[in-house]
């Protein structure tokens, strides 16, 4: 019975609280993270490089699992292929140390 | 051919395009590509990343060749932010590491070359200096003091040049080197190639117990 009126409550709540959330993070001035942008660094890691101008790390790190989650990653590389993990890894953070540098360089011209 | 540096500026603008097949990038890439096909070098300035590996002289009495089990014990590697200095003092060497990642495409090859205004102070910046189409990865640099002052060097600022070069070639086979995709400096592993451990192992046996 308890759990029911929970239930009922949360199914009452739920639309109002995920937009009271998404204008909180709208406020906050926050990038969100978009599909489109994790394709695009998603691209420049099948080239094995970093990507220029990320707009914020969600996006590099969704990449980064997209990436690690692609069984045919690097197949046409096999010296890189047969160290996937570890080229990933050093990949995804030179593009989190890339993404600072230029967070760094926006804030002082 | 050694590429100018408008030929450097138009590959490096056309490697950012999305859909780019095989791409020349250098990244963090030069904030002006405009400024960098005015300048007329036959070059491009990389910078020094924040990676040092140092080699630990007390653990061993000297290098091997197929020493297994020792590399680990042979190097220790420290991070220096930007903003921090790394002092090389006079005789001292130290592996470090190129702040750009690097992708060659396949008809591109390249040397390290060190900056003259650091080699007049005594700095030498690489004696590896080839790089191979189809590199990617930060580059390792070999820096070693040989003037007479010690020299605080830094993070981020530029250290030495990269100059391009064409490559022709009849097949896609791409480097095998072992230090693509890395971001840290790396010491890698000394082998005997078959010839040289043939000849070593058919002396081996006839050579005296010890040195005379």
């Amino acid at each position: 019975m308890q759990l029911e009126i929970a239930d009922a409550a949360r199914q009452r709540l739920i639309t109002d609280l995920i937009a009271e959330a998404q204008r909180v993070f709208t406020a906050s001035g926050v990038t969100a993270c978009a599909d489109g942008e994790r394709d695009l660094i998603y691209e420049r890691y099948k080239l094995v490089v970093p990507r220029e101008k990320c707009k914020c790390i969600a996006d590099i790190l969704n990449a980064a699992w997209k990436a690690y989650r692609d069984s045919t990653l690097w197949q046409d590389n096999p010296q890189i292929a047969e160290k996937k993990d570890l080229v990933l890894k050093e990949l995804v953070l030179k593009n989190l140390e890339l993404f600072e540098i230029e967070q760094i360089l926006k804030e002082q011209p | 051919m050694i590429l100018k540096s408008d030929i450097i500026a138009k590959l490096l603008e056309e490697g950012a395009q999305p859909g780019a097949d095989d791409p020349l990038v250098i990244t963090p890439s030069p904030s002006d590509l405009a400024e960098l096909a005015k300048s007329g070098a036959a070059s491009i300035d990389i910078r020094l990343g924040t990676w040092f590996t140092n080699l630990r002289q007390a653990r061993m009495p000297h290098l091997a060749i197929d020493a297994p089990g020792a590399q680990p014990q042979l190097t220790k590697t420290h991070y220096v932010p930007f903003g921090s200095e790394y002092f090389l003092h006079p005789g001292n060497f130290v592996l470090s590491v190129t702040l750009e990642w690097i992708r060659l495409p396949r008809n591109l090859a390249a040397y390290v070359i060190g900056k003259s205004s650091w080699g007049r102070r005594g700095l030498i910046i690489a004696t590896a200096t080839g790089v191979h189409p189809g590199f990617k990865g930060c580059l390792t640099l070999e820096l070693s003091n040989v003037g007479e002052l010690p020299i605080a060097i830094k993070p981020g600022m530029n250290i030495c040049q990269l100059f391009l070069h064409r490559v022709e070639t009849e097949n896609d086979e791409l480097d095998k080197s072992l230090f693509i995709g890395l971001r840290r400096p790396t010491i890698g592993k000394l082998q005997l190639d078959p010839i040289a451990r043939k000849l070593a192992d058919a002396y081996s046996s006839k050579a005296p117990a010890t040195n005379p």
